[in-house]
């Protein structure tokens, strides 16, 4: 059986058990529990394991998705969800009080994934409150960590057709990143 | 190249292409308009009317664009567009009519410019590379597009490899190149000296660490 994992990072409230409902074939395997925290994101319930849901693209391949809890306080199973990971989409909802330095925390944190693999940025939640512009969000990028190769869409979480873009945008990245460079750039090591 | 005049500060409209060059050219002319004002970063705005229909307000400034039309109906084959440029300040309030994400109109002009050729401002051997992504959930785009992003957001390349790269949709590579530009997301390379070319690897390596996933996916979801 051929898998792929590909994990839901962000902050509290992204987004993040809202996309993989989106792109799950199965009925989502959800870890919510009572909100105590609704300063950080005012909401009835938090995910506090993990989510779990799946495509089936044939009888011998699935892509695993899995949803990390926002909370800090479940720190150590980041760590734990992303070991077998292939990329992630990093889900920022664009009414957090500081999206980008959320954004440039999740891309220090999971960087190894990046490396391993690809990321991509989904801003979420822009109808809810008004952060900064797409083009902020990619100058900030590439100010603060140059270099890296990152698709910025904005999304509503809850809308399969943006979360299969975004998903589908990851892929796509993940491979052309792997291929051997044009005859215009320095080959990689 | 159409004459990009200013008004002189004073705020009114003053016409891109002369009476006399209202042949059929379609979006041509409200190309480069986009192009030259984005270029030189003018405190512009734009006037787009598409034959008979509603004009549309370009304001590269604010990254909107105001109309009525809402763009369901893009008219991809006028037979001609006015083009008027007029002076903005930051000062001025937001023109009237609701404002509209301008990158799904600079896309679809990008794209329904130049006959499927390439706009005269780029080069089929010139090396490029993309900046950014277009925000493919708010525009329509085919697997294609999406592909030829991924590609040129990661590899140096010029049109001309492009083309050999997506045989199956060379002949829209041109447009979604006019677009990308339009879209200020394309960057030009100096050239590289001669020493430094070496053969181009063939396409199908191009699918790696996920195995080619994506047209599975593709498949899956039928797109
Ligand atoms: N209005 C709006 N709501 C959204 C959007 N995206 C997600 N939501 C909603 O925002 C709320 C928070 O989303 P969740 O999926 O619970 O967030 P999460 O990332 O899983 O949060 P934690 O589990 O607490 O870390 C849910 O009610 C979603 O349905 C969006 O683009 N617009
Ligand atoms: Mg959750």
């Amino acid at each position: 059986m051929a898998e792929h994992v590909v994990l839901f990072t962000g902050p509290m409230g992204a987004g993040k058990t809202a996309a993989i409902a989106s792109l799950s074939d199965i009925d989502p395997v959800r870890t919510e529990a009572a909100n105590t925290d609704r300063v950080t994101a005012d909401k009835a319930t938090t995910t506090v394991a993990l989510d779990y849901g799946e495509i089936t693209i044939g009888p011998d391949e699935k892509v695993r998705l899995y949803g990390i809890p926002g909370q800090t306080r479940f720190e150590f199973m980041w760590k734990v969800l992303m070991r077998r990971a292939v990329g992630m989409i990093l889900l920022v909802n664009n009414d957090n009080p500081d999206p980008i330095g959320q954004m440039l925390y999740f891309i220090d944190y999971f960087h190894e994934l990046y490396e391993r693999g690809g990321a991509v940025v989904a801003i979420s939640r822009s109808d809810v409150g008004l952060g900064p512009t797409r083009e902020e969000y990619y100058s900030a990028l590439a100010a603060a960590r140059p270099g890296l190769s990152i698709p910025i869409f904005s999304v509503d979480a809850r809308s399969p057709e943006q979360m299969k873009i975004a998903l589908f945008s990851l892929i796509l990245n993940i491979e052309s990143r792997a291929a051997v460079p044009s005859r215009y750039e320095e080959p990689r090591q | 190249m159409a004459d990009q005049s200013s008004s002189g500060g004073d705020g009114a409209m003053v016409t891109v292409a002369s009476p006399t060059d209202s042949v059929d050219n379609g979006w041509d002319d409200a190309a480069r308009a986009i192009y030259s004002v984005r270029k030189i970063a003018a405190p512009m705005g734009i006037v787009l009317q598409p034959d008979d229909r509603t004009p549309y307000l370009v304001d590269l400034h604010r990254k909107k664009f105001f109309s009525t039309d809402d763009l369901t109906d893009f008219p991809t084959h006028p037979v001609r567009v006015g083009v008027q440029t007029y002076v903005v300040s930051p000062d001025d309030q937001e023109p009237a009519g609701p404002a509209r994400n301008l990158e799904l109109l600079l896309w679809n002009v990008g794209r329904s410019s130049f006959h499927g050729g390439l706009a005269p401002w780029l080069s089929p051997t010139a090396p490029y590379r993309l900046t950014a992504w277009p925000d493919f959930t708010g525009v329509f785009h085919t697997t294609f597009h999406l592909r030829l992003t991924a590609h040129l957001a990661n590899h140096v390349t010029t049109v001309d490899d492009l083309v050999e790269l997506f045989p199956a949709d060379a002949d829209s590579v041109p447009g979604a190149m006019n677009a990308f530009s339009l879209l200020g997301i394309l960057e030009h390379l100096p050239a590289q000296p001669a020493a430094a070319v070496q053969p181009v690897e063939p396409a199908a390596d191009a699918e790696r660490s996920t195995g080619g996933l994506w047209s599975r996916l593709r498949d899956r979801w039928g797109f």
